[in-house]
């Protein structure tokens, strides 16, 4: 019984740690730091610029108008995913865990979603938008509340709806799932001891069911934003950030201005800051989640 | 026992909302399940045909360029040619990072949960979620100079080697809980019979291991299926498209898009992820669950 003998790794098995370990470096670690490099860079594609730029990305992105606007599109966009895909994901929850009978089948439609594809998603809705086709326009027709087909992904405010819509319907499948675990973690006893003092359902809900479901609720709110945030595949299919910059969001703002205008320092600048808000969104979380255990 | 206090008022409700819930779960990819079978006139009728009165396969023979396809369809959408050879491109590509990724993510999970101090352990730990949490897309424009300056674009062995780096972070993550939930005890007494670490890791932990194992793929494998991005940005004809991209370039044309067609086409590409997932749904959930998993 020596488990000092299970402390050592012997050189075989050390030197198999090697292709992970420089993988990641070359594809996780590495990129990052260069990217942060890059955008201290003044390099266009094409432009043969090059040299050290300063701060000027940065200045010309927090000053660029075209900028403003998609993180002011992104922080919409993810805001209005995360709060969509929360109340629909915590509606099923509530269902699944109303024990009616036939649940069982919610739960297995329940992880479709999740396992298709970001861009057969989107290749999906583009189909159910369609102006001239669509599924949607064919619905509303029939029921007699739009007189003739509308062109869904024409006007900026009417696309930006549509796009998060698509969206948030992906992301449901992850909140039914935290919740619903989170729901079943709460002690029937807390209900019971309710139901003889009188409480209502609402009730119930309200100071039972809302006050234990925060710390899921955060995990939901979390990821989801993240996801949000870097958003591409659903914009790139659905309106290219248009119609004029109305869909415009940081991950295809990043690629446009990287991969088809040529402009790599600006790019990098915009991508660096994406990725300060996802890590100050991730530090966050965690800083919340060592406070709720300290207090356990 | 809840059930025993609803009434049945309140059961007709739920089922009501349970429909409503079913039907926002399932009507948009039935719709594209039923318009990849329908002829084209009626879907370009007003209303469409909610179910089509002559159901077809024809848009998946001309899809996989079978007998019986239309070849004057597959004339007005050339990228639709480049379909059958992205699917086994995303096959070959998912399939070579799913190895690379388990074999060296359990290798080295397995070390970090058993041979490094637990200070330095939570550090790296955080670390790997940290790369995990920061959008691909900021990582790209770095790798995009990397490969084109080895003149490695557009192949598959380099979209093999960038996903299987991006996607070991969460492996490794992901395993390293695994084993460290594993039973030391097999392991003590291997040991002491005088197995090296490498033996005792490679005929006892990983038999013993192969359902985080099999989990673990099935993660990356649908990870990589489903990436766009990456495969966009990397690739720059069909002789590398992964699937996601070959999709997104039939959508292009400037005319209206053989619908039909396009619907066969994604539900093709759907298919393999959704059987991997309602395989492996319990792993799928749990994994949400521990955390991470994308949504």
């Amino acid at each position: 019984m020596t488990p000092s003998a299970l402390r050592r790794s012997d050189f075989l098995l050390r030197f198999l740690n090697a292709p992970a370990i420089l993988l990641v470096i070359a594809f996780s670690i590495a990129p990052i730091v260069y990217v942060f490099y890059l955008s201290f860079q003044d390099l266009r594609i094409g432009m043969g610029a090059s040299g050290f730029a300063g701060l000027d990305n940065y200045r010309f992105v927090l000053e660029d108008a075209s900028v403003i606007k998609a993180f002011s599109n992104t922080f919409y966009f993810a805001g209005l995913s995360v709060l969509l895909a929360t109340l629909i994901g915590l509606g099923i929850a509530l269902l699944l865990h109303s024990d009616i009978p036939g649940a069982g089948w919610l739960v297995s439609a329940v992880v479709l979603p999740w396992a298709i594809p970001e861009i057969v998603n989107a290749l999906m809705w583009q189909w159910i938008y369609n102006p001239t086709y669509g599924a949607l326009n064919g619905i509303l027709y029939s029921l007699g509340l739009i007189a003739e087909y509308r062109a869904w992904l024409s006007s900026p405010l009417s696309a930006m709806h549509a796009v998060i819509f698509a969206y948030a319907w992906k992301l449901v499948p992850f909140a039914v799932i935290i919740l619903y675990a989170g729901l079943t973690a709460i002690p029937t006893e807390y209900y019971e001891a309710a139901e003889i003092d009188g409480a209502g359902d609402f009730a119930q809900f309200r100071y039972i069911t809302l006050p234990l479901l925060a710390p899921p609720l955060g995990v939901v709110v979390l990821f989801c934003m993240v996801w949000s945030m870097r958003a591409f595949d659903i914009v790139y299919l659905l309106t290219r950030g248009g119609p004029g910059d109305g869909t415009m969001v940081l991950s295809y703002f990043v690629f446009g201005k990287a991969f088809e205008f040529g402009d790599v320092g600006a790019g990098a600048a915009v991508a660096c800051l994406l990725a300060l808000m996802t890590f100050a969104l991730t530090a966050l979380y965690m800083r919340a989640l060592r406070n709720s255990a300290g207090t356990r | 026992m809840r059930a025993a206090r609803l009434s049945l008022g309140k059961i007709v409700a739920l089922w009501s909302l349970a429909l409503i819930s079913l039907l926002y779960l399932l009507a948009p990819p039935g719709w594209m399940l039923i318009s990849s079978f329908s002829p084209a006139t009626e879907l370009h009728s007003r209303p469409p045909h909610w179910v089509p009165h002559r159901p077809t396969v024809e848009h998946y023979e001309t899809l996989f360029q079978t007998r019986g396809g239309d070849a004057r369809a597959l004339q007005q959408n050339p990228q639709v040619r480049a379909f059958p050879r992205s699917f086994v491109n995303s096959l070959i590509i998912a399939t070579g990072t799913t190895l690379i990724c388990v074999i060296f993510g359990a290798i080295s999970a397995y070390s970090l949960s058993r041979f490094v101090k637990r200070d330095r352990q939570r550090w790296i730990l955080l670390g790997l979620l940290t790369t995990r949490m920061i959008p691909v897309v900021s990582v790209l424009i770095p790798i995009y100079f990397a490969l084109q300056r080895l003149g490695v674009l557009n192949t598959l062995s380099a979209l093999i080697i960038v996903y299987s780096g991006l996607l070991l972070p969460f492996v490794i993550w992901i395993l390293e809980s695994y084993y460290r939930d594993f039973p030391i005890d097999l392991e003590e007494a291997a040991s002491i019979d005088g197995c090296s670490p490498l033996r005792t890791f490679v005929s006892i932990v990983l038999p013993l291991s192969t359902n985080g194992l099999f989990a673990a793929a099935a993660f990356v494998f649908i990870s990589v299926w489903s990436d766009f991005i990456v495969g966009l940005t990397l690739t720059s004809s069909e002789k590398a498209w992964p699937i996601s991209v070959a999709l997104a370039q039939a959508l292009n044309p400037i005319t209206e898009p053989n619908w039909g067609l396009l619907n066969a086409a994604g539900l093709v590409a759907a298919v393999i992820p959704a059987i991997l997932a309602f395989i492996f749904r319990g792993a799928v959930m749990r994994g949400m669950l521990s955390g991470a998993i994308k949504g």
